[in-house]
C-alpha cells in the first residue's frame, strides 16, 4: 500500500513526467479558453503526439492537459458569456451578470479558486476509491443511471430563474431536440427528413454556441460599448480576484457539495459530463438562503458548477481505469491513448499497477492547482478584453464561434445551425425562457430514454425497488424537500 | 521541437519528413507510370480522429503516398457510424484523388437490412484491397455457466445478448449464432457503445456478448470475462485454443450456411476502396500499390510495434467475397435473412 | 411582451406537434414515438399553464438570465443579426483562412473604426487561423469555392 504511494509519486515526480505536465497544461488552458474547443477536442488532437512517449509519461500529458480545459473554459463564460467548454455554459448564468457589474475578477477568482479545489477533491476521490472501485462501478446499472438522470431533469426547473413552468417549456423543448437522429433500438432515425446531417441528431456544439455566444455578439454589435461598460472603464485588480478565492472558501459547503455530485456523476458511464454542473447549480441554489439572487450575479451560481467540472474529471477516471470503460466522452478518446501506448486499462491493471494509479491523481490534483494559479497569474491582463469596444470585439467572437462550430465536426451545417440557434435563442431569452434549461434538456433527453428502455428491457419495471435505486431516489427526494421543511420550521415561532 | 527533444519522439520526425519527401517528388510533374504524381488524395475516414480506422488511416497514408508520388491528406468525415462517409465517397469522382477506409460490417449490414439513410450500394464499390478483418468471437461473463460452445447448445434457458441496436456488428452476429445453432435467445438492445454493452456482462445483466477479437482480447486479458465460441471459418490469433465454429462443431448444411454468410461479412473488415466506376488501368495502378505497401515487411514489423495488424487480401479476392455476400441476400433467403437479423431474437 | 411570450410557447408547441405528425405520417413504431409523444404532452400542458400564469398577471419579477439590454443601442436587433449573418457568404466563397479576416476587416470599416485598428485586427485574426488552427491543430480548414476556379 504504502509503496505504491511512494512509487506513484515517484513516477510524477520524474522530470520526464513533469516537464510533460508543464507542457501540457498551458496547451489545455488555451483550448478551454477558445469557444467551441473543448477537453475532447485536446485529447484527440495530443494523441498522436504521446507516440513513442513512455507510458505513464504519455498518460501525464494526457491527462494535465484534459484536466484543466474546464479550468479556463470559465473565463469566457464569465467575461463575455460565452462558455469555452459546453460544461461551462452553467457558469454563464451568474457569472456574466457579476462580469457586466464589473466584478469579473470577483468571478474569476471564485471560479478559479474552487476549480481548484473542485479538482484536488476529485483526485483525492480517485485516490480513495481505486482499492474498492470494481464493485462501486458494477453496482451501478441501466435503472441506478436512469434514475440519477432523472433528477437531473428535476432540477430543470430551477435552473432559469423566471417562472417555474417557462423554464419546464424551455427544458422540453431541449429534451425534444435531443430525439432527431437515430433511436436506440429500433435503429430508425427520428425526424431526419431525408437529411444526412440529422441522421445522429443534433450536435451539442452547434447548440451551446447558438445560445449563448451569437446573443452577446449580436448586443455587442447593437450599441457598440464594452462589455464592463455598465460599471465605467475600470480595470480588474488582483485585490478582486483575491475577493473571489476568498467568497470561495466562505462558500465550502457549496464546493464540496458541488464537487461530489461532480464524482458521482463522472464514476457512472453514459451520464454526459455536461449534466453535472447544472444539478450542482441547480442544487446550490437549492441550499441557498437567498436563492432569488441566483441569474443576477450570486457568488454560489459560479463556484458550484466550476467545482463540479473540476471534480467530475477525477470520478470519470474511476471506471476508465478500473474497467477500461470511459466515464465521460473525453475519457473515451483518453483511453484509444491508454491502448495508444500499450496500456490495456481494467482490474488487472490496477492490480498491477497501482502506482500508475496514484501517479496519475497526483498528476491531476497538480494541474488542477497549477492551472489555476496560472490563469489567476494572467488573469488581469486577460479581463481587460472586457474593455475592447464591442464592434471590434463582435467579429473577433464571431470569429471564434465559428472556427469552434466547423472545426468539431468539420461541418459547415454546423456553422449555419450555429446561427440558427442564435436566433431562436433570442426569441426564448424576450420570452423569458430559459437558455440553459434548454441545453440541460437537449444534454439529458435522449439518455433518459435510452436508459429507462434499458432498465426495462433488462429488469422490468420493477427495476424501482433494486435497493440501490431506491436509496438514491429516497436521498434525491430528502434533499429536494428539505428546504421546503426548513423554511416551514423556521416559519414556526 | 521541444516536445521532440524532450520525450525524443521519433515517428513525428519520420512523418515530417515522408511529408516533405512527398511534396518534393510531387512538384516534379506528370508521369504516365505514376498516374496520381503530384495529386493530392483525400483520405477519408467515416469516424473521428483518435479511433481505430482513424489510426490506420494516418499511419497507411504517408507510406501510401511516398508509393504513389503523392500528398495524402487524411479527412475525417464521422456520421451516421461512418454511413456519411460511405454515402457521400460514393457520389465521388473515380479519378484516384479520393480514397477511403471502409468499415465493412456495419456498410454490409447496413445495405442487406435496408437501413435508412442508405444510398450507396457496395457491390458498385472499387475495391482495391484489405488492411485487416478480424474474427467476431462470443465472450461470457466469468461466473457464467457456459463454458463452451456445446454448453449454449444444451442450455435450458434463454441466452441474453447485450447489444447496441439492430445490425450493428454484436447483436446481427448473436443473432445468426443463435440462428445457427438454433439457440434460445434474447438480444437486448439499447446500450450507447459497446463498451456499456461490455459492462452489462461484466455485470451479469447479460450472458455475453460477440464482439471483433481484438476487443475480446482486451476484456480476457482484463480478467473479466472468458471467450468461448468463435463465429466464422477461420480461427483467432488471441485465441488459439479455440476452434472456430465451423470446425468444433458438425454444422448442418443450414447451420453452415449461416455461418459462412456472417463470415464473409467479417471477411471485408477494414478495406480500402475508391468510388465506383474507376477505370480498370487506374484501378490496377492503386491495387499495385497498396499491395506493395501492405506485403513490405519492414512497414508490418513497424505497425505490429504499435499494435495494429494488417491482414492483408487483394482487391479482386476482396470482391469476389462481397459480391458472394450480395448473392447470397439477393437469393431465396432474403426475406429470412432480414428476420433473422432484425425481428426474430429481439 | 405578454403577446410575444404567448406566441414563443405557442410556437414551441406547435414545433413539437408538426415533428409528431410527420412521425405518424412515416409510420415510426409505437415505441420510437412513445417518448417524443410523452415530451410534447407535457410541454403543451406547462405552456398553457404558464398562459394562465401569463393571463393572471403574475410575472415573474426578474428578467431570465442575462439579456436584459436587447433593444438598447444604435443598431436594430434585425440588422445586428444580418451583419452576424454576413459571414457567411464570404466563408463559402474564400474559405475560413482569407474569409474571416476579409470579414473583419469589413466589419470595422463600416462602423468607422480607424483603419489603421481593422487593418491590424483583421491580419492578427489572419495569423491566428494560420498558425493555431491549420498550423498547430492541423484542422484542414475549407478553401472556399472562388480560389480553386482561378488558381
Amino acid at each position: 500500500m504504502w509503496s505504491n504511494i511512494i512509487d506513484g509519486l515517484g513516477l510524477f515526480s520524474s522530470w520526464q513526467a513533469l516537464s510533460a505536465v508543464l507542457i501540457a497544461i498551458p496547451i489545455g488552458l488555451i483550448f478551454g479558453i477558445l469557444p467551441g474547443l473543448s477537453g475532447l477536442t485536446a485529447l484527440a488532437i495530443l494523441i498522436p503526439f504521446v507516440y513513442g512517449m513512455e507510458p505513464f509519461v504519455g498518460l501525464a500529458f494526457l491527462i494535465a492537459a484534459h484536466a484543466v480545459t474546464t479550468t479556463s473554459g470559465a473565463l469566457p463564460s464569465i467575461l463575455l458569456g460565452i462558455p469555452g467548454t459546453p460544461p461551462s455554459a452553467a457558469t454563464v448564468i451568474d457569472g456574466y451578470p457579476l462580469s457586466k457589474q464589473g466584478r469579473g475578477g470577483y468571478a474569476s477568482g471564485a471560479a478559479l479558486a474552487s476549480s481548484a479545489i473542485g479538482g484536488v477533491l476529485g483526485c483525492i476521490a480517485f485516490a480513495l476509491l481505486i482499492p474498492i472501485l470494481q464493485p462501486i462501478i458494477l453496482s451501478f446499472g441501466s435503472p441506478e443511471t436512469f434514475i440519477l438522470m432523472l433528477i437531473g431533469l428535476l432540477f430543470l426547473a430551477s435552473v432559469g430563474s423566471g417562472s417555474t413552468w417557462s423554464g419546464l417549456v424551455a427544458g422540453m423543448l431541449g429534451i425534444f431536440l435531443s430525439f432527431f437522429g437515430y433511436e436506440a433500438i429500433s435503429g430508425i432515425p427520428r425526424f431526419w427528413m431525408g437529411s444526412e446531417y440529422l441522421l445522429d441528431g443534433l450536435n451539442l456544439i452547434p447548440i451551446a454556441l447558438g445560445l449563448f455566444a451569437v446573443p452577446e455578439i449580436i448586443k455587442l454589435i447593437q450599441n457598440g460599448k464594452p462589455i464592463a461598460s455598465d460599471s465605467g472603464n475600470r480595470t480588474i485588480a488582483f485585490s478582486d480576484v483575491f475577493l473571489g478565492m476568498r467568497d470561495t472558501v466562505k462558500h465550502w459547503i457549496t464546493v464540496v457539495q458541488s464537487a461530489l455530485i461532480g464524482i458521482i456523476v463522472g464514476l457512472v458511464p453514459g451520464v454526459g459530463g455536461e449534466t453535472a454542473p447544472f444539478v450542482a447549480y441547480g442544487a446550490a441554489k437549492k441550499r441557498s438562503k437567498a436563492p432569488e439572487k441566483f441569474g443576477d450575479g450570486a457568488i454560489e451560481g459560479v463556484i458550484a458548477p466550476e467545482s463540479t467540472n473540476n471534480a467530475k474529471e477525477g470520478g470519470a477516471l474511476v471506471p476508465t481505469l478500473a474497467l477500461g470503460i470511459p466515464g465521460s466522452s473525453g475519457m473515451a478518446v483518453l483511453l484509444g491513448g491508454f491502448i495508444v501506448m500499450g496500456i490495456q486499462p481494467g482490474p488487472e491493471f490496477l492490480r498491477n499497477n497501482a502506482d500508475i494509479g496514484v501517479g496519475l491523481a497526483a498528476v491531476l490534483g497538480f494541474s488542477n492547482v497549477l492551472g489555476a494559479l496560472l490563469v489567476i497569474l494572467f488573469m488581469p491582463y486577460l479581463a481587460r478584453v472586457t474593455l475592447i469596444p464591442g464592434r471590434i470585439l463582435a467579429p473577433i467572437l464571431l470569429m471564434l464561434v465559428v472556427l469552434g462550430a466547423y472545426t468539431t465536426h468539420n461541418s459547415f451545417i454546423d456553422v449555419v445551425f450555429t446561427l440558427f440557434f442564435g436566433l431562436i435563442a433570442i426569441a426564448l431569452d424576450k420570452a423569458k425562457l430559459s437558455r440553459a434549461a434548454l441545453l440541460l434538456g437537449f444534454v439529458l433527453g435522449a439518455a433518459v430514454e435510452r436508459y429507462l428502455n434499458l432498465s426495462l428491457n433488462f429488469h422490468g419495471p420493477g427495476f424501482i425497488f433494486r435497493p440501490i435505486t431506491l436509496s438514491i431516489i429516497i436521498v434525491a427526494a430528502v434533499i429536494l424537500i428539505f428546504p421546503y421543511i426548513t423554511k416551514l420550521a423556521r416559519n414556526r415561532p | 521541437m521541444l516536445l521532440r527533444q524532450v520525450f525524443n519522439n521519433k515517428s513525428i520526425v519520420k512523418v515530417t519528413t515522408s511529408v516533405l519527401l512527398t511534396s518534393i517528388a510531387a512538384m516534379a510533374g506528370a508521369d504516365s507510370h505514376a498516374p496520381l504524381k503530384g495529386e493530392t488524395i483525400n483520405f477519408v475516414v467515416g469516424y473521428g480522429p483518435g479511433g481505430g480506422f482513424d489510426t490506420y488511416a494516418r499511419v497507411l497514408g504517408p507510406a501510401l503516398a511516398e508509393e504513389l508520388e503523392a500528398t495524402i491528406v487524411v479527412q475525417n468525415m464521422p456520421g451516421g457510424g461512418s454511413r456519411t462517409a460511405t454515402n457521400t465517397v460514393y457520389r465521388e469522382d473515380p479519378d484516384g484523388t479520393t480514397i477511403y477506409i471502409l468499415n465493412g460490417v456495419p456498410s454490409a449490414l447496413g445495405q442487406i437490412t435496408g437501413a435508412p439513410g442508405v444510398t450507396y450500394n457496395l457491390s458498385e464499390y472499387t475495391w482495391l484491397g484489405r488492411v485487416n478483418a478480424e474474427p467476431w468471437v462470443l465472450m461470457v461473463n466469468n461466473d457464467s455457466p457456459f463454458h463452451s460452445t456445446q454448453d449454449l447448445i444444451d442450455a435450458d434457458r434463454p441466452i441474453v445478448f447485450s447489444a447496441m441496436s439492430r445490425a450493428d456488428g454484436p447483436s446481427d452476429s448473436a443473432a445468426i449464432l443463435c440462428e445457427a445453432l438454433q439457440l434460445e435467445c434474447a438480444i437486448r438492445l439499447g446500450f450507447s457503445g459497446s463498451s456499456e454493452a461490455r459492462l452489462a456482462v461484466y455485470r451479469g445483466d447479460a450472458d455475453g456478448i460477440i464482439l471483433t477479437d481484438t476487443s475480446i482480447n482486451d476484456s480476457v486479458q482484463g480478467d473479466q470475462a472468458r471467450a468461448i465460441t468463435v463465429l466464422g471459418n477461420s480461427s483467432s490469433q488471441y485465441f488459439p485454443e479455440l476452434e472456430p465454429i465451423s470446425e468444433e462443431l458438425e454444422l448442418s448444411e443450414d447451420a453452415a450456411f449461416w455461418n459462412d454468410y456472417r463470415g464473409n461479412v467479417a471477411e471485408i473488415g477494414r478495406s480500402i476502396v475508391a468510388p465506383p466506376g474507376m477505370s480498370d488501368e487506374l484501378t490496377n495502378y492503386l491495387r499495385t500499390a497498396l499491395e506493395t505497401v501492405l506485403t513490405d515487411d519492414e512497414f508490418l514489423s513497424e505497425l505490429a510495434d504499435r499494435g495494429l495488424d494488417i491482414n492483408y487480401i487483394s482487391g479482386s479476392q476482396l470482391e469476389s467475397i462481397v459480391n458472394s455476400v450480395f448473392e447470397a441476400s439477393k437469393s431465396g433467403r432474403a426475406t429470412e435473412i432480414e428476420n433473422v437479423l432484425l425481428n426474430k431474437y429481439f | 411582451m405578454k403577446l410575444f411570450e404567448t406566441i414563443v410557447l405557442g410556437c414551441i408547441v406547435f414545433f413539437m406537434g408538426a415533428f409528431l405528425v410527420y412521425g405518424l405520417i412515416e409510420q415510426y413504431p409505437q415505441q420510437v414515438l412513445a417518448f417524443p409523444f410523452t415530451v410534447s404532452a407535457l410541454s403543451a400542458l406547462f405552456a398553457l399553464i404558464r398562459i394562465v400564469e401569463i393571463k393572471l398577471g403574475r410575472h415573474p419579477l426578474q428578467e431570465s438570465e442575462s439579456l436584459k439590454t436587447v433593444n438598447e443601442g444604435d443598431v436594430s436587433f434585425i440588422n445586428s443579426y444580418i451583419f452576424i449573418l454576413m459571414i457567411l457568404p464570404p466563408l463559402w466563397l474564400l474559405g475560413f483562412e482569407l474569409g474571416i479576416p476579409l470579414y473583419i476587416l469589413v466589419f470595422c470599416l463600416y462602423f468607422r473604426i480607424r483603419w489603421l485598428t481593422s487593418l491590424s485586427v483583421s491580419l492578427v485574426s489572419y495569423a491566428f487561423i494560420a498558425l493555431v488552427f491549420n498550423g498547430i491543430l492541423g484542422a484542414r480548414l475549407p478553401r472556399g469555392i472562388l480560389l480553386p476556379m482561378f488558381v
